[in-house]
């Protein structure tokens, strides 16, 4: 049985990795001892860092493999460093009728071994090494079979288009040919049959405001802060609030302000803007890195994850987000 | 012939700065030192805002004032319109930083020259796109030859919304509901620039080199900045 619920208490989800601290706690349904992240960073992006942290910290192995220190591998026992994308061989990539192929351009610089490599390395040592005996190219060229190409081709195309049958729009594979909008997957699954509106837990009352976050097109998540060419960019995120609601605690465009509530405490700069609801305050995701590593991003603005409780979203078991309300002041008013 | 202008649709432009990211890679720039900008416009009041995205970079007038006042011919135009700058002639003077009226020029400290955009003009005549526009996401970005009828920059600059920066060679597409002072002004030839080149560029010529000629030059470079801050302030912008 899967520790996260999926398959079970979660019929229609796909993996809960905000499971983890909550299983870690309870002990439900057994108790996790070891953790091995791969390629992401939960503690920053997975709602409430501290309980992350605490969690992290109950286990007795906890691996990360990463292509940079992050959040998460600062707790890690092991961190395992990955080559970086342009050093690597993906799995090939399919959207729609187009294959392209993440090939390395570079041998790695540094002692760094591909994500792939890693897990043949974890396989090896377990005994199971008979289960991955092939490498990347040997995975796409199988992969690739049924279209007759193999990545040679691909390394000289990169990206190509393949024949495939168009997908039929007016005969869609659901059990009425028809977008459906009433699902009785989800009414047996333990949900409604049509999906519905479920208040927030958290409002905007009293001197509370809603804590929104998003991204920008300069970053991409978490990953791209401590990259000099767009650390110069946009080297901290800022605390949008409308001017009504910044007048009131007398906080003027690019005050230091604290951000707080029962999960956490921030400081951000402050951006006073139409551009936001009165009720709501928004920060973009990624920033506030705990990781001093990171040289440049170390410190720069702050995270959202310290204000998100963590929710698991019924049926789907998705990651619940947005529902927060913070407190807003002037630092040292 | 061939005269090459360039086109920014803001309609598309997502924000995301690779433009100025690639050419500061192609151009060995310090990531503090850019050659095309993008800065965000917010309007309105919630709940009625907007936002868009502006770029900004050497618009290659058609009569360019930093050539017209660089001592050395460092600064040069074209034929087929980009202006370029030989840093093997530069000498640092800045004039042509006061000159320019967009603001388009950047100083590097190391190696003592003035720089920016060329249009990535040597990769044009190589029949490549400038690295702005080549790694463009959305394809806002775009140039063109307007002696070609047949290039696609005609189509493009005959959207609506479509404004030309008079005296230059860009043209930008505001979206609707946005007010065309976002985008460059029009260039307009200042009295300044005349003085500039009858008086002032001619001595500092005859007496480079010499501490008297700096000090005038000097002198000459306040005074017109002064001069150009006061009528900046008096144009009501």
């Amino acid at each position: 049985m899967r520790f996260d619920g999926q398959g079970t208490k979660y019929p229609l989800g796909l993996g809960s990795i905000q499971a983890i601290p909550l299983v870690i706690e309870s002990k439900d349904p057994y108790e996790l001892k070891a953790a091995i992240f791969f390629r992401v960073n939960p503690v920053k992006s997975s709602g409430d860092q501290r309980r992350w942290i605490e969690a992290l910290q109950k286990l007795d192995l906890v691996v990360a493999i990463d292509t940079q220190m992050s959040e998460t591998a600062m707790y890690a026992h092991y961190v395992l460093p990955e080559s970086h994308y342009l050093e690597r061989m993906d799995a090939i990539s399919v959207v729609g009728d187009t294959v392209s192929l993440r090939q390395p351009v570079v041998q790695p610089l540094y002692d760094t071994k591909s994500g792939y490599e890693i897990i043949q390395g974890f396989a090896k040592a377990l005994g199971i090494d008979g289960y991955f005996d092939f490498d990347m190219e040997k995975y796409n060229n199988a992969l690739l079979g049924p279209t007759g190409w193999t990545v040679q081709h691909l390394r000289e195309k990169g990206v190509m288009k393949v024949s495939a049958t168009p997908p039929d729009y007016d005969h869609l594979p659901t059990s009425t040919g028809k977008a459906e909008l009433v699902h009785m997957g989800f009414a047996l699954s333990g949900g409604t049959e049509v999906v519905g509106w479920v208040p927030p837990k958290t409002q905007p009352e009293g001197d509370r405001l809603r804590l929104l976050h998003g991204h920008v097109a300069v970053h991409t998540n978490g990953y791209t802060q401590n990259v000099p060419a767009l650390f110069a960019r946009m080297p901290e995120n800022e605390l949008w609030i409308h001017p009504s609601e910044a007048s009131k605690r007398g906080i003027k465009d690019g005050d230091r302000v604290e951000v707080a509530n029962e999960y956490g405490k921030q400081e951000i700069k402050a951006k006073v803007t139409e551009a936001i609801r009165p009720e709501c305050v928004w920060m973009c995701h990624g920033f506030g890195t705990m990781v001093p590593e990171q040289r440049l991003a170390y410190g720069k603005g702050a995270s959202d994850g310290w204000f998100y409780p963590i929710m698991v979203t019924p049926v789907s078991g998705a990651l619940g987000q947005g529902d927060a309300v913070v407190t807003v002041r002037k630092v040292g008013a | 012939m061939t005269k090459y202008a360039y086109y920014v649709d803001l309609g598309i432009c997502a924000g995301c700065e690779a433009c100025t990211v690639a050419c500061q890679n192609l151009n060995g720039l310090d990531y503090d030192m850019r050659f095309t900008k993008i800065s965000r416009h917010i309007q309105g009041s919630y709940p009625n805002v907007t936002s868009m995205f502006v770029a900004n970079q050497c618009m290659h007038c058609d009569n360019p004032p930093c050539a017209n006042v660089c001592p050395t011919g460092a600064t040069y135009k074209t034929s087929e319109g980009p202006v370029q700058v030989d840093y093997e002639k530069c000498i640092g003077c800045k004039y042509c930083m006061t000159a320019c009226p967009y603001e388009a020029r950047t100083f590097d400290e190391q190696e003592n020259v003035v720089k920016k955009c060329s249009l990535c003009y040597s990769r044009l005549a190589q029949g490549e796109q400038p690295a702005c526009v080549q790694t463009c996401l959305t394809g806002a970005r775009m140039i063109g030859d307007l002696d070609n009828p047949a290039d696609p920059i005609h189509e493009a600059i005959q959207h609506d919304g479509v404004v030309k920066v008079e005296g230059t060679s860009f043209y930008f597409r505001v979206p609707a509901g946005f007010d065309r002072n976002l985008v460059p002004e029009n260039f307009q030839a200042a009295g300044i620039t005349y003085a500039w080149q009858s008086i002032f560029q001619p001595v500092g010529q005859i007496m480079l080199g010499g501490t008297v000629g700096a000090l005038l030059v000097s002198m000459a470079i306040n005074a017109v900045k002064s001069m150009r801050k006061e009528g900046a302030e008096h144009g009501g912008h």
